[in-house]
């Protein structure tokens, strides 16, 4: 976070290669999560660029206070959200046109269970709500902590950690309906 | 650990949210449950399910570092004296809050500390209040007593010095006396005494009654001591109509003195209004 800090400060005297090394530490983690909020691989680019241009534009308004990962995950939620309302598109994984370039050496059998599986989460955060979603982006494609995710999303951690729990246990029961675990 | 806790906490232990003695036990518990286990792996494969569908590595990323670096302002930061006292203004902006709120404290409690501490004293301006214009003209001799000399009244305490009583200064009604030259020969019963002004050309006092008893709505009376002219005072647009004058003392100037008006029934030991009445 330190050195964050140091970059942005650099960036406000007018030093763009500190911009540089900002862009170069945090544009693969935003594009991870502006491609996993709107699947779309083209809008996901165009919008990462976009959020590191505003984010330059605006970083003296920059809130101190909270890790800068923080900021450029919610300008870049803020981003996808008028994207999905612009285009009117809620969250249409093509898992059919995903390339399956990792599944090299993998049997026929195993990839066809993979994307079984894969079909099957996507149906199943198609049910989720809006948050729900975001909360299951970042934490499984931003990597980033529930304090994290709570100072993004400007919701407390507890109910962050609640909800996400919850969406869990809804899977659990969405992928075994018939199955109900043992209680203690 | 028992498998109850084990279950409770398998979400943080998945998630790696713990202390590292609990997670130890946690882990132990789990080598040693086989159901706890069975669980955990699932919990486990539902992680990792999660976790490969929100991976990219399918997806060929393209760096547009190049672009982004292209498209931005290169010189908005560069001798932005504007950006830099924002910035500054922003990274302080604790620094500068508290500062301003310890001012306005000390702006709004400055004015109460010599109250609190009993350090106020009598302002000397007391009378430069007190004067008022008169109508003479008119033909009912009706005083009339400007808003701004007439309405200062000061808290008091009845059948003490008025002068030395009066701390709290405040804005009060507008209220104005009514001025009455009465017949020569008409009696008067004093509430006190009557009162003659420092050079002893006037004399003042309310009419009637007991002192600190129910009294009813009183008069003041002014008479010239050298040619007998009385006149009579009553208070002339009385916001309250309980409202009556109940003691004068005479200031220092000839031709002023002061009244407390206070309620004209019960009995009042402190409190009512200071007005100064110029006899003029």
């Amino acid at each position: 976070m330190e050195e964050d800090l140091k970059l942005v400060d650099q960036v406000l005297k007018g030093n763009i290669d500190s911009f540089n090394i900002l862009v170069n530490k945090y544009e693969l983690s935003i594009f991870k999560f502006t491609y996993n909020m709107i699947r779309d691989k083209e809008a996901a680019e165009d919008i990462t660029q976009e959020v590191f241009i505003i984010v330059y534009k605006k970083i003296y308004t920059y809130n101190r206070e909270y890790k800068f990962s923080s900021w450029l995950f919610q300008v870049a939620r803020n981003k996808c959200i008028d994207f999905m309302r612009k285009y009117k598109r809620v969250y249409e994984a093509n898992i059919e046109d995903e390339k399956t370039s990792c599944s090299k050496g993998i049997s026929p059998e195993a990839m066809a269970e993979l994307r079984e599986t894969k079909k099957e989460i996507q149906t199943f955060i198609n049910t989720l709500e809006e948050l729900d979603r975001e909360i299951l982006v970042l934490r499984y494609s931003g990597e980033v902590t529930f304090i994290e995710i709570a100072s993004i999303l400007n919701i407390n951690k507890a109910t962050i950690k609640r909800r996400y729990y919850k969406i869990r246990e809804r899977y659990r029961d969405f992928i075994s309906p018939n199955e109900t675990r043992c209680k203690i | 650990m028992n498998c109850d806790t084990f279950h409770r906490k398998i979400e943080d232990l998945l998630d790696e949210d713990c202390l590292m003695d609990f997670k130890n036990s946690m882990e132990e518990h789990r080598d040693n449950c086989a159901s706890c286990k069975a669980i955990y792996e699932e919990e486990l494969e539902i992680q990792k399910d999660f976790k490969e569908f929100f991976s990219i590595k399918d997806i060929e990323f393209k760096s547009s570092r190049t672009e982004i670096i292209n498209a931005i302002n290169k010189n908005q930061y560069k001798n932005n004296y504007l950006i830099q006292i924002y910035t500054h203004l922003n990274r302080h902006k604790n620094r500068y809050m508290t500062c301003a709120a310890a001012f306005i404290m000390l702006f709004l409690v400055a004015p109460n500390i010599s109250k609190l501490f009993g350090f106020e004293q009598l302002n000397s301006d007391l009378f430069k209040f007190s004067s008022f214009k008169s109508s003479s003209s008119s033909a009912s001799a009706t005083t009339s007593m400007p808003s701004q000399d007439l309405a200062m009244s000061y808290d008091s305490g009845l059948g003490n010095s008025a002068v030395a009583k009066s701390n709290n200064v405040q804005e009060t009604n507008n209220i104005t006396f009514k001025k009455l030259e009465m017949d020569r020969g008409y009696k008067v019963i004093p509430r006190d005494t009557w009162k003659t002004s420092s050079n002893g050309k006037y004399s003042a006092c309310v009419d009637g009654g007991t002192k600190n008893t129910v009294l009813g709505i009183r008069k003041i009376y002014v008479k010239e001591n050298t040619t007998e002219k009385l006149w009579s005072f009553t208070i002339n647009n009385n916001l309250d109509p309980l409202n009556t004058p109940l003691f004068l003392e005479w200031s220092q100037k000839d031709k002023m003195f002061m009244v407390i008006v206070g309620k004209a029934t019960g009995t009042i030991t402190e409190g009512g209004d200071i007005y100064v009445l110029n006899v003029d």
